[in-house]
C-alpha cells in the first residue's frame, strides 16, 4: 500500500471516530449505532454490548438525558491492510446529569472535566464505508470516582457489567 | 508546491506528534524518542535538553513512574517546504505523579487539568 492509500485511510477512520461523537453529543443515537459495525464488540465504563440494538439501548440509556460533549484528541490511526485499521485517541468528557442543554436559556454551569478516557477502536472497511467494529474506552482520570454514571446503573440493572 | 502535497504534510506532521504523546503516555519512551531527529532541540518548563540520548534521560526522569496523559488539540501545521514544516498546539496535562493507571482497578481522581501549554 503507498502512503497515500495510507493516508486516505487514516483520514476515512478518524472521520468516522468524529462523527460517532457528534452523533453522541447531539442525541442521534440510530445514527451514532449505525457508525458500527453489526457485530459491534463495545466495552466502556464496565459495560460489555455486542450488537448495533444492544449498543443503541445502551446509548439511550446513558446520554438521553443530561448533556455531554466529547472532545476527541490524540488520534492515531494504524492502517493494518485495505480494509482494517486501528484507532487510538482520547476523549475528554464535560458532562452534566440533569440538565439538557437545548432546555436551558444559556450555558450549563460546570467546574471542568469530568473523565479523561484512552479510546482503542477498531474499524472495518464495509460497503457502508468504515464501521468501528471494536471498542474499549478505560477511563484514566475521574472527577467523581464513587458516583456512578446513568451508564454504570444501567448496566449494573441490566447484567452487563462485565471485567 | 501543490495543496494536496501541503495537506499530505500537514496531516503526517500532526499524526508524528499525536504518536509522541501516545508513546510517552505508554512509558514507550525508545518508540517516543525516535519520533525526534538525532539532532533534536527540546525546550519544556525551563529544560533544555539536545538530542535523542538527552531527551531519552529526560523522558525517563519525567514519565517512568505516575500517569499522564497530555490532551492535543488545535493543532496548525505550517509546511515550509518538501522536508521542512512547523507546528503549533495546544497542550492540556492530566498528571497524577504518584499511581500508575496500569497498576490500578479502577480511575484516579482528578479534580482537573494539571497545566496547559501552546506548544511549538
Amino acid at each position: 500500500m503507498d502512503r497515500d492509500q495510507e493516508r486516505a485511510i487514516e483520514w476515512d477512520c478518524q472521520k468516522t471516530m468524529r462523527q460517532y461523537y457528534d452523533y453522541v453529543d447531539h442525541r442521534d443515537f440510530d445514527s451514532a449505532a449505525n457508525l458500527f459495525t453489526e457485530d459491534i464488540d463495545w466495552f466502556s465504563h464496565g459495560v460489555k454490548l455486542q450488537g448495533r440494538k444492544e449498543l443503541r439501548e445502551g446509548l439511550q440509556a446513558a446520554l438521553g438525558e443530561g448533556t455531554i460533549r466529547h472532545v476527541l484528541s490524540n488520534t492515531v490511526v494504524n492502517v493494518i491492510d485495505a480494509d482494517n485499521a486501528e484507532l487510538n485517541e482520547y476523549h475528554t468528557l464535560y458532562y452534566v446529569a440533569d440538565a439538557e442543554f437545548e432546555n436551558v436559556d444559556g450555558p450549563l454551569a460546570f467546574e471542568g472535566p469530568d473523565r479523561v478516557i484512552d479510546c482503542y477502536a477498531a474499524l472495518r472497511r464495509t460497503p457502508e464505508g468504515w464501521r468501528i467494529a471494536k471498542r474499549r474506552a478505560p477511563i484514566i482520570f475521574r472527577r467523581n470516582p464513587d458516583e456512578p454514571v446513568r451508564l454504570e446503573t444501567w448496566g449494573a440493572k441490566q447484567g452487563k457489567i462485565a471485567q | 508546491m501543490d495543496r494536496d502535497k501541503e495537506r499530505a504534510i500537514e496531516w503526517d506532521c500532526e499524526q508524528v506528534l499525536r504518536r509522541y504523546y501516545n508513546h510517552v503516555h505508554h512509558r514507550e519512551l525508545d518508540e517516543a524518542v525516535a519520533l525526534f531527529t538525532p539532532d533534536a532541540d527540546w525546550h519544556a518548563l525551563g529544560v533544555d535538553l539536545k538530542g535523542r540520548e538527552a531527551i531519552l534521560e529526560g523522558l525517563r526522569n519525567g514519565f517512568a513512574s505516575g500517569t499522564v496523559r497530555h490532551t492535543v488539540t488545535g493543532t496548525v501545521v505550517t509546511v515550509i517546504d518538501d522536508d521542512i514544516a512547523d507546528s503549533a498546539y495546544c497542550n492540556c496535562v492530566y498528571n497524577a505523579p504518584d499511581m500508575r493507571i496500569e497498576d490500578r482497578e479502577s480511575p484516579i481522581a482528578m479534580q482537573g487539568p494539571r497545566a496547559g501549554r501552546r506548544c511549538r
